[in-house]
């Protein structure tokens, strides 16, 4: 899978970890300009754009990681509800592409149909 | 189960609806606004009591943003959850479904021979071959073996046998 693809495919996983790292970025750029100081109001403003701007980006990034997450396993329920929709057309009678994929994990040298739902 | 969450559990693409969508991007929207103009603010002034104001602005900015991840995270969990319960409980009717299915596809046809194979077997067998005797096995089509890709047992040479599936030894 070349590059394109793949921050077409996780684009928001790869938004994410950006903006982790400018979060973290940020903290550091804070950090190193407080501790260059003493003056309590020459820190406040490297608290306010590094500190506070550091935590607003990790929050975003953390917030679209864990969206990235849920997608997947919404994507996964919305699968095997598509399996199961296709499953009871097959036994009224109707025609599905999902028939030769049921028949090949119901052989008996392969782990039973039970463990595909289970698992 | 509400209205929503049912219409949201069979069709959505997605764990959210738009109204998660705005708290989220709207929170989002104010804490970066607070934060830009509490930046701007409390960069031009000179002493500490006048740059506490500021400071508090930009603390509640990013609480706001927070409060609107939180939300969004919160109700994708929630409409996540919320599925996996429907179709936990709707296993015992795939399950019977997905057998009969099983079963229907493994029935032999009255004038074919049986052949019988089992998990981690390579090769299938007659239903009297020793080989078979005492294991797990179950019946299937030959046509299904085959696309399994098991190969005829070498000592009760089952249909398929000598057609180069199974001669080789």
């Amino acid at each position: 899978m070349d590059l394109l693809t793949f921050i077409r495919n996780q684009w928001d996983r790869v938004a994410a970890w950006a903006l982790i790292a400018l979060g973290a970025l940020f903290l550091l750029v804070g950090w190193f300009g407080v501790s260059g100081t003493v003056i309590p109001s020459e820190q406040l403003p490297y608290l306010m754009s590094g500190g506070l701007g550091g935590f607003f980006l990790l929050g975003i990034g953390a917030m679209l990681w864990i969206s990235a997450d849920l997608r997947d396993e919404w994507r996964k329920l919305d699968d095997l509800d598509e399996r199961w929709a296709a499953l009871q057309a097959d036994e009224t009678g109707d025609s599905f592409e999902g028939r030769t994929d049921a028949r090949r994990i119901s052989h008996p040298s392969e782990p039973p149909v039970e463990a595909e739902i289970a698992g | 189960m509400s209205d929503w969450a049912r219409t949201a559990a069979t069709r959505a693409t997605v764990p959210w609806r738009v109204g998660d969508l705005t708290v989220m991007a709207g929170a989002n929207l104010l804490g970066l606004i607070g934060l830009l103009v509490a930046n701007f603010g409390g960069g031009g002034q000179a002493d500490l009591g006048a740059e506490l104001p500021w400071l508090r602005l930009g603390i509640g900015a990013v609480v706001v943003a927070g409060a609107g991840n939180a939300l969004w995270l919160m109700a994708g969990v929630r409409a996540v959850a919320i599925r996996r319960r429907q179709l936990l409980e709707r296993a015992p009717a795939i399950r019977t479904a997905l057998r009969s299915v099983a079963d229907q596809s493994n029935a032999l046809p009255a004038d074919a021979e049986a052949l019988v194979a089992g998990p981690q077997m390579t090769r299938y067998h007659r239903t009297d071959c020793p080989a078979a005797a005492g294991r797990p096995v179950a019946p299937a089509p030959l046509d299904g073996h085959l696309r399994a890709g098991l190969r005829p047992c070498g000592i009760c040479r089952p249909s398929g046998w000598g057609d180069g599936g199974g001669a080789d030894r």
